[in-house]
């Protein structure tokens, strides 16, 4: 079985980056069907890479190729009426037109007059929204991580404040995108009514520190980061062993302190002075001095899973390498591998959540540049350019 | 009919959330705050451990679980009802309350949802169309499925800690500063309020159920592509680059005036590094090294060196207005304060404020992140509160199954319904505010918070 039978959103994406391609990829994996409009010079992350061989090729970025399976793409130059009109005859027959062009510029698109029916949703993603002090703000990952509060309570004490790696607010804002999408979706069925959605990725980032905020509400403390004289261990950070890194969370350790402490062998720690989570904090950076050790004399894999099997919160920090190989994901058969015309074999994270009994591989590869233009025009009546047919076509 | 008068979108939809802490909970929020009739299921044993706290002006009263402020921060809408599931006549109440749902979402590991009798299979028993959300560390499947995981240790597991450091330094978990802020809870939670409107709109189209296996893990992962294709694409762990960016340059954060005050700087193009240049009146030895974006990235140390130099007297918010109005982005490192103080997410209704719970009224409004997204016709208005502990036990039990009170008397006979949680099941412990400013847990407390709150909301 699959998740694409039956009718699914019919989707209008207007996305260059990550945030609403995303978005709409998501929709995808549950049925949407999805029309990628990319402007004659593309996608910008067909320029993001990683490459085959480092190569730079707009057909074998490996984001684009991520963010873009299961899609039909066309190109079109929306900026102009003739393109915008051609767009509206798009959105016509669509559900859904999801877009980051940038704050208030879909609005502003030369559509004619009343081309845009009252049942359409139009889900926009912006740095800080459509409107507001700050929406003609310059916009980007680092931005949202300062904007949104993440990075002040980043990294450490005597430092400068850091951004998390990669690109988490692009993608959560294009996860957001997509749940208030299919919430809006139950308006339209039953009301026929759409509606503007407005995602902004400050928002979304500011929602992942939402306990700083109710801190601050609640008490006046404003957090910082660092672990302030908290040991490592305590504060859930990261410890060194023989080959690599281990978490303790310590919200679990603390529960089951007594088998940890058997666990890593530091039976000094079992004491009346460490019984308690006061007790455990006033022993400061003697935790530390105890526990260090002993993390350092075994290497990460025994004690991940020598550990779970003693039901303790330990994991490894693992890479990039580690997750793709990780027997785990290889046995949940998380991830796809999928032939495409220009880039060959890609192998890559497969659709989330699982669903069980469902069909997992995508129905098709990343779009090339324009590649449905034929068929997507054609089926609007206009010929492979995007203009009118002289003969033949019908555009009433 | 006028956008005034229709209801919200999820109106009808009913949703038995058996989650604690992070995760489960703020998954199903935006739900509750869209229409959906959401009924959170606790137990006397097992009451969601996200009550304890912050307490208001960190002084607890003897119902103090009723006030926590994250248990309100993401529970808001919900009506709270209680039920021990660990025995079987909870298990069977449950099981009528599952017959006249539409989704069940848990965040039980593997083991723990067998060992209940609450597998997919047990619930589709009783209601064929039910969509079972699982949403956990591992997933329900695979040789970790019962690995215990908590926030920290999926974003050691994903990818996501290991590539994110300073250039000289160990890996770093984010938001580690922040007391209870776990970046992969709110990642996953994201994810699962995705899967369960997707799973919905489905059964709008086919008329089936659904479950959804979440692994927290796997959606860690789904976040991080651009890593791992590096990886399955060229055999390359891609090290960690601190603030800066693979192609733009400069990016980083530089000080300005004041306690911890920064503001992070992004060129995309070298028209906006002139500007910088220019408007930053940046004094640069052999500025040719620095025409293109390669250059400065070769050159970013020494770059960066130069900027902070110039940024040091500036005030962050002046510097950030300055520089985006020369077309350079530049954004404040915003902290806490300043979040709920911003004009920008002020115009956006980002915050909404709680009149508070009807047996404290001392405790007065609260500001609390909009549960929802902003949309223009289904305003996800701050209706109600989160539940006091079982406040909707006999409300919901007459409302779903028709129970009387006798019954429910029954039911509290047999310690299958709870009016309060068991003594000392929800930790007491209070934020010490002297010992978090001195080991500098905190940059500053302040004592008129509320004062300052009341004057931004408008109070």
């Amino acid at each position: 079985m699959t998740l694409w039978d039956g009718d699914g959103l019919r989707v209008v994406e207007l996305g260059s980056g990550i945030s609403a391609a995303f978005g709409a990829r998501l929709l995808s994996d549950f049925g949407a069907q999805v029309i990628k409009v990319e402007a004659p010079t593309g996608d910008e992350a067909r320029l993001a890479g990683p490459f085959p061989g480092d190569k730079s090729d707009p057909e074998k970025s490996g984001l684009f190729l991520y963010l873009n399976y299961n899609k039909r793409a066309i190109t079109l130059d929306i900026e102009t009426a003739e393109g915008a009109s051609v767009l509206a005859s798009l959105l016509a027959e669509a559900d859904v037109v999801i877009e980051n062009l940038g704050a208030g510029r879909f609005a502003s698109l030369p559509f004619a007059e009343g081309a845009l029916p009252e049942r359409l949703i139009v889900c926009s993603i912006s740095p800080y929204g459509q409107d507001g002090p700050k929406s003609g703000y310059l916009g980007s990952e680092i931005g949202a991580y300062a904007s949104g509060g993440m990075m002040f309570i980043t990294g450490e004490a005597e430092r400068e404040p850091l951004k998390q790696a990669l690109n988490q607010a692009g993608h959560h804002s294009g996860v957001n995108a997509a749940s208030a999408i299919l919430t809006a979706s139950f308006l339209q069925r039953r009301f026929g009514r759409g509606q503007h959605i407005d995602i902004s990725e400050q928002e979304t980032m500011m929602m992942t520190v939402f306990p700083a905020l109710t801190t601050y509400v609640y008490t006046g403390g404003v957090m910082r980061r660092g672990r302030g004289n908290v040991p490592r261990l305590i504060s859930s950070m990261p410890m060194p062993t023989k080959d690599g890194w281990i978490m303790p969370s310590y919200a679990g350790l603390g529960t089951w302190w007594d088998a940890f402490a058997a666990f890593m062998e530091v039976p000094e720690a079992t004491t009346e002075e460490f019984s308690t989570q006061g007790g455990r904090r006033q022993q400061g950076a003697l935790i530390d001095e105890l526990f260090g050790p002993k993390f350092k004399e075994r290497p990460t894999a025994e004690i991940f899973h020598q550990g779970q099997e003693w039901g303790l919160t330990l994991t490894a920090l693992q890479s990039v390498a580690d997750v793709t190989e990780s027997s785990h994901l290889v046995e949940r058969d998380f991830f796809v591998e999928q032939d495409h015309p220009v880039a060959g074999r890609v192998k890559m994270p497969g659709p989330v959540p699982r669903v069980p009994g469902m069909e997992r591989q995508p129905r098709r590869p990343a779009p090339l540049l324009g590649q449905h233009n034929e068929e997507i025009f054609a089926a609007l009546g206009l010929g492979t350019d995007g203009k009118p047919v002289m003969s033949g076509a019908n555009l009433s | 009919m006028s956008d005034q008068n229709l209801p919200l979108p999820l109106e009808g939809i009913r949703i038995l959330e058996l989650g604690m802490v992070i995760v489960l909970p703020l998954a199903i929020a935006p739900l509750a705050a869209l229409g959906a009739d959401v009924v959170k299921v606790e137990s006397g044993t097992r009451p969601d451990q996200i009550r304890s706290g912050p307490q208001p002006e960190n002084t607890p009263r003897p119902d103090a679980f009723n006030y926590g402020g994250n248990f309100q921060a993401i529970n808001r809408m919900k009506r709270g009802i209680t039920i021990d599931l660990s025995k079987p006549e909870g298990r069977e109440l449950l099981l009528r309350l599952v017959a006249v749902s539409d989704v069940v979402a848990e965040n039980f590991t593997s083991r723990v949802l067998h060992n209940m009798g609450l597998t997919y299979e047990d619930l589709r028993a009783v209601n064929p169309r039910i969509i079972l959300l699982s949403s956990n560390g591992f997933g329900h499947s695979g040789p970790w499925q019962n690995y215990k995981a908590y926030g920290p240790n999926i974003e050691s597991v994903d990818g996501l800690m290991l590539l994110t450091g300073y250039l000289d330094g160990p890996p770093q978990r984010a938001g580690s500063g922040g007391l209870g802020v776990t970046y992969p809870d709110v990642a996953g939670a994201n994810f699962g309020a995705f899967a369960v409107l997707a799973a919905l709109e489905r059964r709008e189209r086919t008329g089936e159920g659904m479950w959804l296996d979440l692994s927290h893990y796997e959606a860690g992962v789904a976040t991080i592509a651009e890593g791992i294709l590096d990886y399955t694409m060229n055999g390359r762990v891609p090290p960690r680059v601190a603030n800066r960016h693979p192609s733009r340059a400069p990016q980083g954060v530089y000080p300005c005036q004041g306690l911890d005050r920064w503001v992070a700087i992004s060129v995309a193009t070298d028209a906006q590094f002139s500007a910088l240049v220019q408007t930053l009146q940046l004094s640069m030895p052999d500025a040719d090294r620095f025409a293109t974006a390669e250059g400065r990235r070769e050159h970013h140390d020494e770059l960066d060196a130069i900027i902070a130099a110039a940024t040091t007297p500036w005030v962050a918010e002046e510097l950030e207005r300055t520089l985006q109005a020369a077309g350079v982005e530049a954004t404040v490192v915003q902290n806490a304060r300043d979040l709920l103080l911003d004009p920008q997410l002020r115009h956006r209704g980002s915050f909404q404020l709680m009149p508070p719970p009807d047996a404290a009224p001392d405790i007065g409004p609260r500001a609390h992140v909009r549960q929802g997204w902003k949309m223009s016709v289904s305003t996800a208005a701050a209706r109600a509160g989160a539940p006091a502990f079982g406040e909707h036990t006999d409300e919901v039990l007459h409302e779903y199954l028709e129970m009387g009170s006798a019954e429910i008397a029954k039911l509290e006979e047999q310690g299958i319904v709870a009016r309060a949680p068991r003594d000392g099941m929800v930790s007491r412990e209070l934020v010490d505010m002297n010992e978090g400013l001195a080991s500098g847990r905190f940059v500053e407390v302040d004592t008129d918070y509320r004062e300052k709150l009341a004057a931004h909301f408008g109070v």
